[in-house]
């Protein structure tokens, strides 16, 4: 089973949670505001290239836009083998949280 | 529309930085992205907030874009070496020229700059070896300049005691060889020494068994493990006794050989205090002093101090100095530079020479050069064989940028397999080197830790430049123009490649010139007529000791059979002589000669021409208050008829034609010879002269050895033979000689090497062409003709730039030497003609295989 790192799990669920508007400029909104400091363009795109090479999201091209000054936009979408991964991560996570429910020092 | 533009605008800058960083497959997006931020942001903020946070975005990307090209170039790595192997074993013939002349172009690198650091490193391994100086002397008396690194034995004494910045002073004084008992037997141990205490302090000898000898008692001596275990086959031999033929000397302590980067070696130092070198003054010289000063003096301190000194102790007792232009100062010599750069009068050993290892550096730099010309030569000759390759990968949507960095890697590859495959050549090379460089030569890898790192980074960085012009030239190439079969773009004529050509074959002819010339100098000065004939003589040094009975002993010798003609002298030929101020007849100024105090039967013995007048003779006792002069010191005189003419009240009895007493390296003096003089100053006789037969050294040692003996009272034989002893003044020379043969030839053989890839690649693309004119009807010769017209055209311009400039620094050296060879054009021809001759064969080879092709062959080439 492929090991997530903390980045690319983050980005899998950020690309679950925008569904049709996963791209570039929404995902680094997304994390940004979820984890609440500013992600840098670079810290998006370099995992998710590893990710699409792994075969975890496939990357597909959107329309063109004024806005971008013609360029197209390029969205991702999550492959069975990434959402396998993200699950299995979760279950992890699940479990390693299950006993410890009022954690204190 | 203009305003909306103007509305949107985007700084380019940020965006070109990160076209740098990040790569080509999501650029494109990833700047979509970041535009579509900014106006965002610059909507909502200022202009200025949004252009701030743009560059910080970049600038926060950038470390992620680096790592990531340095995961994918690991990947890469392995990828490409499997393709670069590839490559290498489709092209074989010439991946084997590349590496062959790479590899012996950095062999040679390796092994002179082996040498050169040899050389540079003299003397370092002792302890603050930058503090250390030696002490030598110069002054001028009587007119002549008199420059040695004798000095008198109270100079360290007063040193220490007196000036506090001198942390320590040392005296050494070479006795040479005398002989030790051993197992009943005398044998003889060469390099013996008297020191004194603070040797050791000043000096760092790795002694053996760590206790601080001493060597202040008279009687003591410390010994190298060499000795020790060749008297006494064991090195624990502290308080044991050795014995020299007259005396019992305690062991104090036992030291490791000194390395051979030290200018001098020493087997055995006795203690001064053994002799009675106090009574020694200021004027008695023959000592080598060196001192280390404490840490921040400077050497400017040292010389003021010496000034100082001169000036109270040698100036005050003696009251010719200062008079008449006489002088006397001393002078200091920093420890390190002895070997490179010192050659004064009683040095220990005949020292380098720093210009000539400047040289080899050269030489060195200049292989390397042509080996990496050749790469570069063949990668872009190459390049038809590549070009289907490279237009290929193209299409296929490689970029220049991925092309060329393949094409950086695969040289960088190819110098690393050369850097190994040099590695082994060095190593098996390396003994002989040693034994032609006279010295103790070895790499070892482990012993520094960069020497490893190094290497590598060495063939990198050789890789990178030799790479760098062919990647981009075959990065350049047009896939279409390729691809439609349209050779001819590609088969342009190619300045760069001519004038590399043209540069490997200059340096190539230069350096073949050179060697030419070295080796006819060196020939000269050893065979040159020096006036005197140096061969078959044997000199029994010392003789001075033999005092009143050198009479005795030089008769005795004579009567043996194998022995033509002994004579003694106070100096012999290689040596230094005094010199003295003369007055003239009829001239108000002196005028300083050399002088040789010599016997009667000198000219006998050495051969020399008398011209006018006699020479000493034994029938006219008034002969020992008269000189002879050589013929410079009469051409100085401008005397036509010198004869019983007088200098300072002498009369003059006899001319002698000119003889090199001194090396060719310098002009005769003009010389005065004398039979007597007061108190034997200069006419004592110091070496004894003995011309034997061809072929009988042996028992010409043994006869005179037991004459010696027999007469000395136990003082130790000591011999030479003058030839050997004359020609240890051309060693560097001789060095020098055999460094430029070996490689000259080694430079023309890689340049040919490329020549001959060249050669190859060309008539290859030629074959169409060669065809054609087979069917039209040309000749062998006709082909061979125009194939290598072009080629030859190259050597000869490279001959032409290499004439004027090898001639130009040939006669540069040469003027150091005052018996010098004429450059004659001989010379030049004949190197020229040399290496046309070579590339000219290369050439035809190529071309008459190409030409005796079938043309049906070659034209259905297609």
């Amino acid at each position: 089973m492929i090991q997530l790192t903390k980045p690319e799990e983050l980005l899998l669920l950020a690309i679950c949670n925008l569904k049709d508007e996963a791209y570039g400029v929404e995902i680094l909104k997304f994390v940004s505001e979820k984890t609440g400091y500013e992600w840098s363009i670079g810290s998006i795109y370099v995992p998710l290239d590893k990710l699409a090479a792994k075969g975890l999201v496939e990357p597909y091209l959107g329309e063109a836009t004024q806005k971008r000054g013609g360029k197209k936009k390029r969205y991702y979408k999550i492959t069975k083998t990434g959402l396998d991964a993200l699950l299995n991560s979760k279950k992890i996570h699940d479990d390693m949280w299950a006993n410890i429910k009022n954690i204190s020092i | 529309m203009k305003d909306k533009k103007s509305k949107n605008l985007i700084p380019r800058l940020p965006f070109l930085i990160l076209q740098l960083f990040a790569d080509q497959s999501y650029y494109l997006f990833a700047s979509g992205d970041l535009e579509e931020l900014y106006l965002d942001k610059k909507s909502h903020n200022s202009s200025l907030t949004a252009y701030l946070w743009l560059w910080k975005q970049i600038l926060m990307s950038i470390p992620k874009f680096i790592q990531q090209s340095l995961s994918w170039g690991g990947m890469m790595l392995l990828n490409h070496m499997k393709i670069v192997f590839r490559n290498m074993y489709r092209h074989k013939i010439y991946s084997l020229i590349n590496l062959t002349g790479l590899s012996i172009g950095m062999t040679c690198f390796i092994l002179i700059m082996l040498f050169v650091n040899n050389e540079h490193s003299y003397d370092n391994f002792h302890k603050d070896a930058d503090n250390i100086y030696r002490i030598a002397g110069k002054g001028s008396s009587g007119g002549s300049e008199y420059i040695s690194t004798a000095t008198p034995w109270v100079l360290a004494e007063t040193l220490l005691e007196k000036y506090p910045e001198v942390e320590s002073a040392t005296r050494l004084w070479e006795l040479g060889t005398l002989p030790f008992k051993h197992n009943g037997d005398m044998i003889d141990i060469n390099k013996v020494f008297h020191g004194d205490q603070y040797v050791f302090e000043v000096f760092t000898f790795d002694m053996l068994h760590n206790n601080k000898p001493a060597l202040v008692e008279p009687n003591t001596v410390v010994i190298s493990e060499k000795t020790a275990l060749l008297i006494f086959n064991d090195v624990n031999v502290v308080d044991k006794e050795i014995h020299t033929s007259d005396n019992t000397l305690k062991v104090v302590g036992v030291f490791k050989d000194l390395p051979s980067n030290s200018h001098f070696k020493c087997n055995i130092i006795i203690s001064y205090a053994t002799i009675n070198a106090k009574s020694c003054g200021w004027m008695n010289l023959g000592h080598k002093t060196y001192v280390k000063l404490q840490n921040g003096v400077s050497e400017k301190d040292l010389n003021s101090t010496l000034d100082e000194i001169v000036q109270k102790y040698v100036y005050a007792g003696n009251k010719n100095l200062g008079v008449n232009d006489n002088y006397w100062m001393y002078f200091t010599q920093p420890l390190k530079d002895i070997h490179l750069n010192s050659n004064l009068a009683a040095e220990f050993e005949v020292n380098g020479n720093g210009a000539y290892v400047n040289t080899f550096m050269v030489v060195a730099f200049f292989i390397l050069v042509i080996a990496c010309i050749n790469y570069i030569n063949l990668s872009t000759a190459k390049s038809s064989l590549r070009s289907k390759e490279i237009g290929v990968k193209k299409v296929l949507g490689s970029n220049r940028k991925l092309l060329r960095n393949q094409f950086i890697f695969e040289s960088i590859i190819t110098c690393l397999i050369s850097v190994l495959i040099s590695q082994l050549l060095v190593n098996f090379l390396l003994p002989h080197f040693s034994m032609l460089m006279n010295r103790p030569l070895e790499i070892n890898y482990f012993d520094n830790y960069f020497v490893i790192p190094i290497m590598i980074g060495f063939a990198i960085l050789i890789g990178i430049i030799s790479g760098l012009y062919p990647a981009f030239f075959l990065s350049n190439l047009n896939p279409v123009t390729i691809l439609s079969g349209n050779q001819k773009i590609v088969l342009k004529k190619s300045l760069l490649r001519n004038l590399l050509v043209v540069l490997q074959f200059s340096i190539s002819v230069f350096m073949f010139i050179g060697t030419i010339i070295v080796s006819q100098q060196l020939d000269y000065f050893q065979n040159k007529d020096l006036g005197f004939d140096k061969n078959n003589i044997l000199i029994v040094n010392k003789t001075n000791l033999l005092n009143d009975q050198v009479e005795d002993f030089k008769n005795i010798v004579s009567t043996h059979s194998s022995i033509k003609s002994v004579s003694g002298s106070f100096q012999i030929p290689g040596g230094m002589l005094k010199s003295l101020g003369l007055l003239p007849d009829g001239a108000k100024d002196r005028i300083t000669f050399a002088v040789l105090g010599c016997d009667k039967k000198f000219d006998k013995t050495y051969n020399i021409k008398v011209t006018a007048g006699r020479f000493f003779s034994e029938k006219f006792k008034s002969d020992e208050s008269s000189l002879i002069i050589n013929k410079t010191a009469q051409k100085l005189l401008g005397w036509e008829e010198p004869l019983n003419k007088k200098l300072s009240g002498i009369p003059i009895i006899g001319v002698i034609e000119d003889f090199n007493f001194s090396s060719l390296h310098k002009e005769v003096a003009p010389t005065i010879l004398l039979t007597r003089s007061r108190n034997m100053m200069f006419t004592m006789q110091n070496h004894v002269s003995i011309k034997f037969e061809e072929g009988t050294e042996t028992e010409t040692i043994a006869f005179v050895k037991t004459t010696w003996d027999n007469l000395s009272n136990g003082v130790p034989f000591s011999y030479t033979f003058l030839d050997e002893y004359y020609n240890t003044q051309y060693s560097n020379e001789e060095n020098i000689s055999s460094v430029l043969n070996t490689f000259a030839i080694l430079s023309v053989f890689i340049a040919a090497l490329g020549l001959f890839g060249l050669t190859s690649f060309m008539l290859e693309r030629k074959t169409k062409e060669i065809g054609i004119r087979k069917v039209m009807g040309a000749s062998i010769q006709n082909i061979v003709f125009i194939l290598s017209k072009d080629f030859l055209k190259l050597i000869i311009a490279a001959n032409i730039i290499a004439w004027p400039i090898a001639f130009f620094f040939m006669n540069n050296w040469l003027s150091n030497f005052a018996y010098r060879i004429d450059v004659s054009f001989a010379v030049f021809f004949i190197a020229g003609i040399n290496v046309f001759f070579f590339a000219f064969l290369i050439i035809c080879v190529q071309s008459i295989k190409a030409g005796l092709k079938n043309p049906i062959k070659s034209l259905r080439y297609e």
